[in-house]
């Protein structure tokens, strides 16, 4: 490393023990001024012709790294996304999913440092389905805890109201889970979107598949959303 | 690794530029945190564990989001600090209905920069908490990556911060709520313990009070030396209830409990001095029931006290 950068790394290093030793020292996090703001968020048009503007410029600095996020046109299984990923010079470190049902449930899964893109998938896939039961169990045992509540309770209780609409709340979120299960057990795991990070040559060879809806550069634009595009039309 | 560094460093730059001479004003806690919500903290028939979080907010809450650059994240922490967390990190899978939704990372914990290594943060944020809905459910489920550890003590937390880039690296924590404390016989993992928050206003020892239940943890803020807050819950069938309140860690803050029948009479109380938290119990028959708590004296607006009344069976 240059002494000048060298130099300016250990002055960021100093400013950030400096921010952060007030973090520290606040007990609560560093708070902001009450009138910060930042850029509205951009559309979904905006964010699609920005991510033609940064796939142009990892067009021009093609041996450059870059961490990127992918969005694929619809829910892919895992089988695609292996052929798509494997034996390129990327590193996959996240990989999302999403299910719409009178509420969107969104997740993902973190890929292991050395794990293949199979493997994780597989991992991803056994993990869905442990996962989704147990959501499952869960709303099924709040629901049967409220209605004890809502049964035993006085009509003029303070908060029978409350608890009415709880229960109303927690069988809607059941029914999205006991849907999502069903998806999954006929579909199986379904991708929408992956982060990965590598040269930007090997980025934009995978922006040049047809099932890619947009290939954005992880940045600190803060214009931008924060998953991949979800599909249009929702889990088909 | 220098990459991630350096672009955290430039987001910090950015931060600290942007804000010349701020001034700095915590949201209450009452105005982000859920109304109430639900820990299941678990091993599954498979030898699968995991952390399971319910939320919800009720109308008139969750004021304090704006649609700039709030987040919102619920954390499970495990404490490390006798290496015995029962979870230092995820196996990767997780899930949530919250909007804009991320897992957050343990990076910059191990480091000590943000968070601390001694206590590990399994957390699921959202990025956009003024989408979320009151009187809707929310669930975050992570699973987590066991360790050799049998049980450790846990606590469950609401952060309120904000981004300056939509990368996980750049969510700063503003506030931080405690709605279940770690406390000695309440280890993870554990099931079915609930927690609500103080819902204002709880002044008084009638139908204001903020309904709990026996095994329910109930969290809530003295905001002023004449700040009390009144809970209630019922006993359906003679027992002994046993109670705890965890209390700021500050000797010149002295909050002190009292328990009530229906008629007004005190049956039980927990008066120790500042910095102590309170544990005592006693013999109830069946009945209607108010817990106060009170300054004795001393108070902080933005550390919450925990109390629980609970029973041996947690039944």
């Amino acid at each position: 490393m240059r002494k000048g950068n060298l130099m300016l790394s250990v002055g960021l290093l100093a400013l950030c023990s400096l921010t952060f030793g007030a973090v520290m020292l606040s007990g609560q996090g560093l708070s902001r001024a009450a009138t910060w703001t930042t850029p509205a968020k951009m559309s979904l048009n905006e964010r699609m012709e920005n991510a033609t503007a940064e796939l142009n410029a990892m067009r021009a600095a093609p041996e450059e790294e870059s961490t990127a996020l992918v969005s694929f046109k619809g829910f892919k299984n895992k089988d695609f996304v292996v052929s798509l990923l494997q034996n390129r010079n990327l590193r996959v470190t996240r990989m999302y999913h999403s299910y719409t049902g009178s509420h969107t449930h969104m997740g993902g899964y973190v890929v292991k440092d050395g794990q293949s893109v199979g493997d994780a998938l597989n991992a991803y896939d056994a993990s869905m389905k442990t996962g989704i039961q147990n959501q499952i169990d869960m709303a099924n045992k709040k629901m049967k805890q409220l209605e004890t509540i809502v049964a035993n309770q006085a009509p003029d209780d303070k908060e029978a109201l409350e608890n009415q609409k709880a229960l109303n709340a927690i069988k809607v979120t059941l029914n999205d889970l006991q849907q999502q299960q069903s998806y999954v057990s006929a579909n199986g795991l379904q991708v929408y979107g992956v982060q990965l990070i590598g040269r930007n040559k090997d980025i934009v060879a995978v922006a040049g598949n047809a099932a890619t809806t947009a290939v954005e550069k992880v940045t600190n634009n803060s214009k931008k959303g924060w998953n991949p595009i979800l599909p249009a039309g929702g889990n088909q | 690794m220098w990459k991630r560094l350096s672009a955290y460093l430039v987001a910090i730059t950015m931060l600290v530029g942007s804000t010349a001479a701020p001034a700095f004003a915590y949201d209450p806690p009452e105005t982000y945190s859920p109304w109430q919500g639900e820990s299941d903290i678990y091993a599954d028939a498979n030898g699968k564990h995991w952390t399971h979080q319910m939320m919800y907010w009720r109308a008139g809450s969750k004021v304090a989001f704006d649609a700039a650059n709030d987040t919102y994240e619920h954390q499970t922490v495990f404490y490390n600090y006798d290496n015995t967390a029962w979870a230092v990190e995820s196996t990767g899978w997780w899930q949530t209905d919250m909007p804009d939704p991320y897992q957050d990372t343990q990076w910059l914990n191990d480091t000590n920069v943000a968070g601390n290594p001694n206590e590990y943060d399994i957390t699921v944020g959202t990025f956009d908490p003024d989408l979320l809905v009151a009187e809707q459910w929310y669930y975050s489920e992570v699973e987590l990556k066991p360790t050799s550890s049998a049980s450790s003590f846990y606590k469950i937390s609401g952060q309120s911060g904000y981004t300056t880039c939509p990368s996980l690296w750049c969510v700063l924590g503003e506030g931080t709520a405690i709605y279940i404390p770690y406390k000695t016989g309440f280890t993870a993992p554990e099931r079915n313990r609930n927690f609500k928050y103080e819902w204002e206003s709880n002044n008084t020892m009638d139908a204001a009070a903020d309904g709990i239940y026996v095994n329910d943890w109930g969290s809530g803020t003295i905001s002023s030396a004449t700040d009390v807050d009144y809970w209630d819950f019922n006993v359906y069938y003679a027992q002994t209830i046993k109670f705890l309140m965890n209390v700021p860690d500050n000797t010149s803050i002295d909050y002190d409990v009292n328990v009530y029948n229906d008629a007004g009479a005190i049956v039980a109380q927990g008066h120790l001095n500042g910095g102590q938290d309170e544990s005592f119990s006693a013999y109830l028959p069946v009945g209607h029931y108010y817990i106060k708590v009170y300054s004795y004296s001393g108070y902080d607006a933005n550390i919450q006290y925990q109390i629980l009344p609970y029973n041996d069976c947690n039944c």
